[in-house]
């Protein structure tokens, strides 16, 4: 992992200083309102329904086990024991107080860890594949660029007032886990047919209210070149997006109003008038690549050799938790935050403390965190497999639930957001509880189920294979089903289905949906690929004649 | 309002065509993009210095271009708390462009002098009822780590 040297943790100290004076002076009422909620945001805090947020980083998802024990020591210390890992690669403590958030980002800074433009209109968290460095399908470590593009955007001064919020994501293996296509800025790295590094770019993608897949912007980039174009592309950005209305300021929409060749001309205009610049520094790229060396991590190898007792319920976890490791000797341990019955992606501190100690013990102190609010073991030495599972099932952290249904991804929603419409974690919950069998769970097989509270989509319903979306309609929370969805290489934006669902109806409506899919699936389809055959009418069809059955029945009674 | 002024030397504004001896604008000769413009156009000689320009955050700079050296002084409406396209005008003018003369902040606060200056402001007009001793401080709250916007 990188590792930040002396004065990068000075700078995180003076950064956390910074806050400080800033919060004194605005509980002095010397610092404006809004002066004060700009520089808030991007210091990671926002002002949620019932009371302060402070969403923190994990750079491209990586975790040390002393970071995560810090994260344990701070929801103890400053909330009520628990955080919330978002699709983002972030952490969200729901319960602090603005007067502490100074000291929790110092102690946070101890442990290397920061809430730097975690929000407000700048570049946000890069993102990256959770398995980076570890994947068989890996071509390209993402981990090295990811940090030279934080490096190259934490507080960048010329971009650290944009038109809005901007998400850069990379990807470097063969299937796309960073939802590349769905950022405004999406990054490729391939090798060519010298096995050098070249780089793809995507532009415009996004989820919110107008989903749009990235476009390709070029192809073919040297890695000397990348910063220059990331700078000509924000110049770009900055100078000529709207600034007048919110939901018309993304880049998406500049893209789209000035049309793909006319703003990708003016962003190679920009290139070429920038002359190279910000220029390569090889010594830098080389001190941040070296510290995500792909060698594997010393672990004592057992010189005995154990053969796992044979459980049925460890054999269920290993076949579904655990996942192949680009070395042999390795697995790849998925980490469910999803157990039945809890809101998805939300941790206690004991948990976070049982599993630092697993991962140091057990995976070379290291983790991940993924966009799909699960955590990562990436380097659990294969005869260790089961001592790991029985940690992780002794702490609530081995249902064997992922990539099935139940682990499912969900905004906070009306719990905490300020700007939802609807809840989202009780009917998580209600969902799970429904699905908690696990033989039914496997027979129906993957199905990526996303949920957000309303049209900011950070649950990213849009690409879901089934995507719900809370609304408002009356006061009333009613929820709009999408089928289709992918946030991989076959990125596709889900459709929409039909009038929105009465919330008590929801669950229902989930099962409704996954019974049509098992009465007419040919054998050995999943549930995407049957959705892609037969399209979404059968859906519709079985999903709303239920309700106007149900509609019919109950006028009836009351006739 | 108050004016900070780096302690760096300002080159030499206003190069006449001529070589003769240069006169500086005073600071009060700053004229809006569009009158600077019509004064441009009047002045064919330009045996005298010429006055600075004040751009807003939207003003186009292509058409100050083949210009920009002629300048002592470039003045920007930096009012706007989070109008981050002050600091794109200040970085082109300064990496692209290669302005060389004083680039002047109007309207600054303090939470954003250090960006400014890193932009490559040299000048700064801050708001009322601060004063350069409480703005000193602000240039270096936090001391960059990563220099990858050095131009
Ligand atoms: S999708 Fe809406 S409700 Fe959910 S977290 Fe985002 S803004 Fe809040």
């Amino acid at each position: 992992m990188y590792q930040y040297s002396t004065s990068e943790q000075r700078f995180l100290r003076d950064r956390a200083g910074q806050f400080r004076n800033q919060v004194t002076r605005y509980l002095d009422g010397e610092l404006e309102e809004e002066e004060f909620r700009q520089l808030r945001l991007r210091n990671g805090l926002y002002q949620e329904r019932n009371a302060p947020m402070l969403r923190v980083a994990i750079p491209y998802g990586q975790l040390s086990d002393a970071q995560l024990e810090m994260l344990a020591d701070i929801a103890d210390r400053y909330d009520r024991g628990y955080g919330h890992f978002t699709t983002r690669q972030n952490i969200q403590f729901n319960w602090v107080r603005i007067e502490d958030v100074p000291d929790i980002l110092h102690d946070l800074s101890a442990a290397g860890l920061h809430a730097i433009q975690t929000s407000g209109s700048c570049v946000r968290n890069t993102t990256t594949d959770h398995l980076a460095g570890v994947s068989p399908d890996e071509h390209v470590d993402p981990r090295p660029w990811c940090e030279l593009i934080r490096q190259w955007s934490t507080l960048h001064p010329e971009f650290y007032w944009l038109p809005r919020k901007f998400k850069i994501a990379v990807n470097g293996a063969e299937n796309d886990r960073a939802a590349i296509r769905f950022h405004d800025i999406g990054m490729e790295l391939y090798l060519d047919s010298g096995r050098q590094v070249r780089i793809r770019l995507f532009v415009g993608g996004g989820m919110g209210r107008t989903p749009v897949l990235g476009k390709l912007l070029r192809e073919d980039i040297l890695p000397e070149e990348l910063l220059p174009w990331l700078q000509a592309i924000l110049r770009v950005y900055n100078q000529h997006g709207r600034r007048d209305h919110k939901y018309r300021s993304r880049i998406k929409i500049l893209v789209n109003s000035m049309g793909m060749g006319p703003f990708s001309e003016a962003v190679s205009q920009a290139f070429s008038h920038a002359r190279g610049r910000p220029a390569w520094q090889p010594a830098v790229f080389r001190r941040i690549a070296e510290s995500f060396g792909r060698a594997a991590p010393v672990s004592p190898e057992p010189r005995l050799r154990f053969i796992p007792v044979r459980s049925e319920a460890y054999e269920r976890w290993q076949e579904h938790n655990t996942g192949q490791h680009a070395l042999d000797r390795y697995v790849i341990v998925h980490v469910s935050l999803k157990p039945h019955g809890k809101a998805p992606g939300d941790m206690d501190s004991a948990a976070m403390r049982a599993l630092a100690g697993i991962a140091r013990k057990y995976s070379s102190g290291e983790l991940r965190v993924s966009h799909e609010q699960n955590l990562v073991l990436p380097w659990v030495n294969r005869e260790r497999l089961y001592d790991v599972w029985r940690l992780l099932d002794e702490a609530g952290l081995a249902t064997p639930n992922i990539g099935t249904l139940t682990d499912m991804i969900s905004c906070p929603g009306l719990d905490y957001c300020s700007l939802a419409n609807a809840d989202t974690i009780p009917l998580a919950m209600q969902i799970q509880e429904r699905m908690a069998d696990l033989d039914r769970l496997y027979e129906i097989g993957p199905v990526r189920l996303k949920m957000s509270g309303c049209m900011n989509a950070c649950g990213h319903h849009h690409a879901g294979d089934i995507g719900i979306l809370g609304v408002d309609k009356g006061g009333e929370q009613w929820y709009q089903f999408t089928l289709g969805g992918n946030a991989g290489n076959r990125a596709r934006i889900g459709k929409r289905l039909g009038p929105a669902i009465a919330r008590e109806k929801l669950a229902d409506a989930v099962e409704n949906i996954i019974a049509t899919c098992l009465a007419m699936r040919l054998p050995g389809e999943t549930f995407e690929e049957t959705v892609i055959r037969a399209g979404i009418e059968p859906f519709r069809e079985q999903l709303y004649a239920d309700h106007q059955k149900q509609q019919d029945h109950k006028s009836a009674l009351s006739g | 309002m108050q004016t900070i002024r780096s302690s760096k030397t300002i080159s030499p504004p206003c190069q006449a065509e001529s070589g003769d001896q240069v006169e500086r604008a005073p600071d009060s000769a700053i004229l809006p993009l569009e009158q600077w413009l019509r004064w441009w156009d009047s002045h064919p000689c330009r045996t005298t210095g010429c006055p600075g320009v004040l751009l807003q955050p939207d003003d186009p700079l292509q058409s100050l271009a083949g210009r920009i050296d002629q300048l002592p002084v470039i003045a920007i409406n930096a009012a706007g708390f989070a109008d981050g396209r002050v600091y794109t005008l200040a970085s082109t003018l300064r990496g692209v462009c290669q302005y060389r003369g004083e680039l002047r902040a109007l309207g600054a606060t303090l939470d954003n002098l250090a960006m400014l200056g890193r932009c490559g402001f040299d000048a700064f007009e801050i708001r009322d009822g601060i004063s350069v001793e409480d703005a000193l401080p602000y240039f270096s709250e936090v001391e960059p780590v990563y220099g990858f916007w050095q131009q």
